[in-house]
């Protein structure tokens, strides 16, 4: 007999809902939903971990993209880069716009899939976790963790369909982590995009003044 | 005198018939797919989000590498034997009487420890674990990383490469006992194996291609009848006992394109462990004969 699986449940359903983007004039655009086609095995981070991980936290649109080889670590992959065009900074402060790298991509009639690495979509908006990686380099924090795409909801019909987080299309298999701790995850999904600012924002706060104690 | 109430009552048994005589057997997986210049799924049953061609080894034959330092925490016995053990489950697996059409040999441990994929000259679909440093974001929290190159149109993978984090944050465990197992680490190979078969994860709990996994679970070692539909509609039954398992344009024991005057720089540097007498033994009788026929004339 398997054991029951504790967590993330409600993660799974989350998969299905459909992708959210902004056209022209503003509005939630909905279109079909991209399922996780890739495959890591990570512990699930803490919003405060990944806090930690991210000097920047932005919601952000992607709006170009370009794959090609590229040496990380030992290692020559295809790598893509993603520009991303900050419609609001929730912790941090820079650029209006900034080219993340991730794993994975296109390079001519090669293709290379990249286990839980974030995969932004182009016209799609997020809430995003940035690092810097050696080089200068811009990453997303967590990889898969430290994406969560804006999505309407789905069942709501209304012209102005609330607006919500979903998990990274690309997130890779989830360990539950031990201990008491909840999830980034478990607290960002499912937020419309201002409560989770407000869940950002409260975190960092709370983190700041336990350091200062 | 037959009525529409009727009809439907009558069709509502059948479909409870059916439901009742249909086997227990699984009820959704999903193939990985190439979907134009993005990644994508296909899955059974058909989901709104299906995409492009499903991934998959032409024909069904390849062969893993364990870098030959392996890990502090697995030397490279266990993680051969490891490799080999979540490979196998996924070969055995039950296609209604017989098994999938896949044939996965140990090509034995290489040198090169780098994801790559030579496009000029021969690879390893190479098992490497990293106890150093893990080169990517999430150290502390990363456990196993699997990169997949195919090819764009047709969807035939060309190289499968899986990266193991095993520095010292993170506790992988090896035991059959699962109250002191981890992080287990036959469940995550048995998990990447699906990935690097062109598997990708499954909407059915209790899967082994789940997304969830509870630290300290050795269930996912063995495979669901969901697990199981999947491998069996990638790779149907077949006969794959003449199979040629190497990777792409040979095996090659250091990493990086090697020069063309030097040769492809493709050399077998270990034999397959499984199943692969029998190719040396017909070579060996066929220069047998070969010398015997030259002599006579």
């Amino acid at each position: 007999m398997r054991k029951p699986f504790l967590v993330y449940l409600s993660l799974a359903s989350l998969l299905s809902l459909p992708h959210v983007g902004q056209d022209a004039a503003g509005r939630w655009e909905v279109s079909a939903p991209m399922r996780d086609a890739e495959a890591s095995t990570a512990v699930a981070y803490t919003l405060e971990e990944l806090i930690d991980a991210a000097p920047t936290v932005v919601i952000a649109k992607a709006i170009e993209r370009e794959s090609k080889w590229e040496k990380v670590g030992d290692s020559k992959r295809i790598v893509t880069y993603t520009k991303l065009e900050i419609a609001s900074e929730v912790l941090g402060a820079g650029p209006k716009t900034v080219w993340v790298r991730t794993l994975g991509g296109v390079v001519g009639k090669i293709g290379q899939q990249v286990a839980g690495e974030a995969r932004f979509e182009l016209g799609r908006t997020s809430l995003v976790f940035l690092a810097q990686a050696p080089a200068g380099i811009t990453v997303v924090a967590g990889a898969a963790q430290g994406h969560y795409p804006a999505v309407a909801d789905e069942a709501d019909e209304a012209d102005e369909a609330p607006v919500r987080l979903r998990v990274s299309p690309s997130l890779g298999k989830i360990i539950e982590r031990p201990g008491p701790r909840i999830t980034a995850l478990q607290r960002l999904v499912g937020r419309s995009v201002p409560d989770a600012v407000t869940t950002i924002r409260e975190a960092k706060a709370e983190l700041d003044a336990h350091r200062e104690e | 005198m037959r009525t529409a109430k009727s009809d439907a009552r009558r069709w509502g048994a059948l479909v409870a018939l059916a439901a009742l005589l249909a086997p227990a057997t699984a009820s959704a997986y999903c193939r990985t797919s190439s979907c134009g210049d993005d990644n994508g799924t296909r899955c059974v049953p058909e989901q709104l989000d299906d995409c492009g061609v499903e991934l998959y080894w032409s024909p069904g034959c390849l062969s893993f590498s364990v870098q030959r330092d392996a890990s502090s925490q697995a030397d490279l016995a266990t993680a051969e034997a490891l490799m080999e053990q979540a490979f196998t489950a996924w070969e055995q697996s039950d296609c209604g009487g017989s098994t999938p059409g896949i044939r996965i040999d140990n090509a034995g441990p290489v040198t090169c420890g780098d994801q790559e994929y030579n496009q000029t000259s021969g690879n390893a679909n190479v098992v490497v674990f990293r106890d150093q440093i893990w080169p990517y974001a999430g150290q502390g929290n990363t456990l196993a990383l699997t990169t997949v190159t195919y090819s764009l149109d047709s969807g035939e993978i060309f190289d499968a490469d899986l990266e193991v984090n095993s520095t010292p944050q993170i506790q992988l465990t090896t035991t059959d006992v699962e109250t002191d197992a981890r992080y287990d680490l036959l469940s995550i190979l048995t998990h990447e194996a699906g990935h690097m078969l062109g598997i990708a994860h499954s909407p059915e709990i209790g899967a082994t291609m789940t997304v969830e996994y509870v630290p300290g679970d050795l269930e996912l070692r063995s495979l669901s009848p969901d697990d199981q539909a999947a491998i069996c509609a990638a790779y149907p039954p077949a006969d794959t006992g003449s199979c040629d398992t190497s990777p792409r344009r040979g095996l090659q024991d250091e990493c990086g394109e090697q020069p063309e005057e030097e040769g492809c720089g493709c050399r077998v540097v270990g034999q397959p462990s499984r199943r692969s007498g029998g190719w040396a033994l017909a070579l060996l009788l066929g220069l047998g004969l070969w010398r015997r026929r030259r002599r006579g004339a």
